[in-house]
């Protein structure tokens, strides 16, 4: 890691950066994906009113700025591109930008690019001498030919990383803060400052300010200047880690709400950058940790979203899985088998790849849960529950109250007879409950009731009401919280999920 | 017996003056084993090129389609998988805009529908050479591009199908002799196999749709039809829906003729643990007489309630109940052998309350090592709750309670509902 870290910053300072990266080839729809979600609750307002959500009518407004914006850019990166190049390219080799057309001419043997805005229907046509004509939209703050859902910059660096046989990124990321400065001189004039970013350090105001997700869009086009490097990145999350993660007199909530938003900028970022390597896989591990802990220690907080939190958690796992770096694939494998047990298709059509891997550990004792799960048989899901590592325990925590619901429907059908009874104590050895007192949220929805002698009496003819939201009945287990005592918080996202 | 690249353009040419399709599909299948090897040298391109210039309007608005696919033909010759998928890529939406500029015509059909076969197959056969060659490279190059979309040509694929499928439904002015909507259940069943393959199983919903309201759903031919219930059995049986499932199933087995023996048995693969789950065993000569030992097996230990048995069979069948799909349903059946196992000890004891040690022991007996009272108590509860044992359990005598009338306690499954 730090080869490659000494010999990035040799070449910028020499070579005016001529980033050796090939794009990787992460999947599309993942960054589609991103620009769907609406933006967190705690989001400050932005200060022209707009927000991701309606790039659209950004780009009405502000077509020409972004697009000016955009080729006057990648006229400069172009040009730069002659310098960097040097022997590699012809003579004939030149960049102009005049009246809203770009000209790339790179000589007899290989042609002309033209990259033209057009007005009328707010996009960008590109006529490539290797791919003939492109028109590409503004989505998600850059411009997309829709039929691929490649990106202008994108197309453009792999056709000219053909043409010279080099390695061409027009995307190069410079950034060495965790938030770029132009970002930091404006909230802190317009005093959007997240208190969280605040340190009165002396009795001095200080600030760590960290980019935000979802600038506005208005206007603005990613310039290299505000992308991240990804040591840059990976220093950025753990530093929200180890640092904001713990703040005192914070409530959880907020803090979580802060760090979500945050990491999912420098998502963003990452997926810019087009990379898979160690460093962006480490981030994306940190941050699948931290989503599963805050949903565990969010369980029953109804100012949570737990959707949203599932479906970043979704995406970072399938990003992972896909990664070629990630070298404790067993152990993420189990993770996607927990939260997909319910989806019969996928788990019968993983199995069929899995069969090629070897079942290690945590894999094997997660397809006996499968099994189990399957079976409807929850006492024993329940005691391989209890012992699986915390991890997978974390991952299957948000289904529990499905297994319980059926547990107690199976049970009012198989213990209904006159003078039923079943001791509170048996029943709470066969399932996770924490206590006598846990069981009060189901007895409240008349799932049973519970006698004076502390006996459960299960019937057919009990009506309990139906549980739509999860929430209400999910609850923090003991034996998780004690594994979380003999490992903090932050090690376990940072260090060794691995226990 | 190679015959001549010209004599080949002859054929294409005679039977597009004859509109006989039928040939034309033959002809150009990919499968047709006469013409495995043929090459077209710029001297038979000419002659084509030629031929076609001296045609008709209405034979020449082929060339095109015709031409690409020569030029996959080439390709293929050459083993150039991929540069022949893009060609046949190609002449297939030649030849669906062909045929949706023809007004009041469908004898293109089966041109078509051969074509989207083999369209299919040569996608197949890229994502496969495609995922090797990425396996290979892996650890050569770590940075390798284009790994991840391991199911690139599946998807153009399905494209290609969805452009030529919405073409064939917007057909509904001419007469229903000449209409072209008769082709299409036959590229629904192309995008069935396309989506089962590449798990996309919840985009095959909008096209049964379209198939279920078309108001020709029973008029359709019939080896078409058997494809398509195959493939809607799947999803029922997917969706846990095991009656439906059945059904088509029953169908597509009934009236897939008898010398497909290979695809008689596919559908068996699934008809059985289907209607196994819903209480009928199959027969074990119908099993003998196509070859499907894994399930004897399973058959009799369920059968028999050996549950020892089950476990070593379902670890010895692993690969072909994964490979074909089953293995979850099977393993669902574990529940009906214990259920059969409990019967016979049920009998033997002869009382109407047995206890839960028995149950313990007997498993233990058969090798279920883990077992202890709570589980086995789990696995009562289930089985009462699914109906498949009429009584209770108490715990506080830990026993199970059942009818004195054995037909009462066990009921045959085949009349139990599922839940």
């Amino acid at each position: 890691m730090n080869n490659i870290a000494k010999y990035r910053s040799f070449l910028r300072i020499f070579l005016k950066a001529k980033t050796i990266r090939i794009p990787s080839s992460n999947n599309l729809l993942v960054q589609r994906n991103i620009s769907v979600f609406t933006p967190l609750k705690s989001n400050p307002p932005y200060p022209n009113g707009t927000n991701n959500n309606n790039i659209s009518s950004d780009i009405k407004l502000h077509y020409e700025k972004i697009s000016n914006e955009t080729l006057e850019s990648l006229t400069e990166r172009l040009d730069e591109l002659s310098d960097d190049l040097g022997d590699l390219i012809s003579d004939e080799y030149d960049v102009s930008f005049s009246n809203g057309v770009l000209n790339l001419k790179l000589g007899e043997e290989n042609g002309t690019y033209v990259i033209n805005k057009q007005t009328p229907n707010l996009q960008i046509w590109l006529s490539s001498p290797v791919s003939g004509p492109k028109r590409f939209d503004f989505i998600d703050n850059t411009w997309i030919y829709k039929r691929t859902g490649e990106s202008l910059h994108e197309l453009l660096a792999k056709e000219l990383t053909e043409i010279f046989s080099t390695e061409i990124n027009l995307n190069k990321s410079e950034c060495t803060l965790m938030c770029p400065k132009d970002e930091v001189d404006m909230r802190i004039k317009n005093n959007l400052v997240n208190s969280l970013e605040k340190f009165v350090i002396n009795s001095k105001i200080e600030y760590k300010l960290v980019k935000e997700y979802g600038r506005p869009a208005a206007g603005k086009i990613i310039k290299s200047s505000e992308l991240r490097t990804l040591e840059t990145l990976l220093k950025t999350t753990k530093y929200l880690i180890r640092e904001v993660y713990s703040r005192e007199k914070f409530d959880f909530v907020s803090k979580y709400e802060f760090i979500f938003d945050r990491l999912r900028a420098i998502r963003q970022d990452i997926i810019i950058e087009r990379c898979d390597s160690e460093i962006s896989n480490k981030i994306h591990e940190i941050i699948l940790c931290f989503y599963l802990i805050s949903d565990y220690k969010l369980c029953a907080s109804d100012k949570y979203d737990e959707y949203l939190n599932h479906q970043h958690l979704k995406e970072v796992l399938h990003l992972i899985i896909s990664s070629k770096y990630c070298t404790n694939k067993n152990w993420f494998y189990s993770v996607y088998l927990l939260l997909n047990l319910k989806n019969f298709t996928s788990i019968n059509n993983t199995l069929k790849t899995w069969k090629s891997l070897n079942l290690e550990y945590p894999m094997d004792e997660c397809v006996n849960f499968a099994r189990a799960y399957l079976n409807k048989n929850y006492v024993k899901l329940f005691e391989i529950y209890k012992r699986l590592p915390l991890l997978c325990q974390l991952a299957f925590h948000r289904r529990i109250p499905e297994i319980e619901i059926d547990m107690l429907k199976i049970m009012n059908c198989a213990y209904s007879f006159k003078n039923s009874i079943y001791p509170v104590e048996s029943f709470l050895k066969i399932s996770l409950f924490n206590g006598r007192h846990s069981l009060e949220k189901y007895e409240d929805k008349n799932f049973f009731r519970i006698d004076m002698d502390n006996n459960i009496l299960f019937s057919k003819f009990n009506s309990p009401t139906e549980i739509t939201n999860f929430k209400d009945v999910r609850e923090r287990y003991d034996f998780i919280d004690e594994k979380l005592s003999d490992i903090t918080d932050v090690d376990f996202m940072l260090e060794s999920y691995c226990i | 017996m190679n015959i001549s690249p010209n004599r080949f353009i002859d054929e294409i040419f005679r039977s597009l003056m004859t509109k006989d399709a039928l040939s034309l599909a033959k002809l150009l299948s990919f499968k047709n084993h006469q013409y495995r090897s043929i090459y077209f040298s710029d001297e038979s391109l000419r002659y084509l090129t030629d031929k076609f210039k001296n045609s008709p309007n209405e034979i020449y608005n082929w060339s095109e389609a015709i031409n690409y696919y020569i030029l996959s033909r080439n390709s293929i010759y050459k083993q150039e998988y991929i540069n022949a998928f893009d060609f046949l890529n190609k002449s297939f939406k030649c030849l669906v805009d062909l045929i949706k500029d023809a007004k009041d015509e469908n004898w293109q059909l089966p041109v078509l529908f051969r074509m989207s076969v083999d369209l299919r197959l040569l996608a197949s056969t890229c994502d496969t050479r495609q995922k090797q060659n990425y396996d290979d490279d892996q650890e050569k190059d770590a940075n390798a591009e284009g790994s991840n979309n391991q199911d690139l040509y599946a998807e153009k694929t399905a494209d290609a199908l969805m452009a030529s499928f919405r073409n064939l439904c917007t057909d509904t002015r001419s007469e229903s002799h000449v209409s072209k909507r008769w082709g299409m259940m036959h590229i629904v069943n192309q995008l069935f196999k396309i989506y089962f393959k590449i798990n996309k199983i919840n985009l095959c919903n909008p096209l049964k749709r379209v198939i279920e309201n078309s108001g020709l759903k029973d008029l359709f031919p019939r080896s078409h039809q058997i494809v398509y219930k195959f493939y809607v059995g799947r999803q029922a049986m997917f969706e846990n829906d095991y009656n439906t499932a059945a059904s088509y199933f029953e169908y597509a087995f009934q009236n897939c003729p008898n010398r497909y023996i290979k695809n008689k048995k596919i559908i068996l693969v699934y008809l059985i643990p289907v209607n196994m789950l819903r209480g009928y065993m199959p027969k074990q000569d119908l099993l003998l007489k196509y070859d499907l030992k894994p399930f004897a097996e399973i058959v009799s230990a369920v059968k028999q309630g050996n549950i020892r048995k089950f476990n070593q069979d379902m670890i010895e069948y692993e690969d072909f109940f994964i490979d074909s799909g089953v293995y979850l349903f099977l393993e669902k059946l574990k529940m009906t052998t214990y259920r059969n196992l409990f019967k016979t000890l049920a009998k033997l004891l002869n009382t109407a309350q047995i206890p839960i040690e028995a149950f313990v022991n007997i498993l233990k007996f058969l090798e279920e090592d883990d077992m202890d009272n709570d589980i086995c108590q789990c696995i009562l509860s289930n089985l009462i709750y699914e109906g498949k044992i009429k009584g209770y359990i108490s715990h506080k005598h830990n026993k199970l309670v059942i009818s004195r009338d054995f037909k009462v306690a066990f009921p045959r499954l085949s009349t139990i509902n599922p839940v």
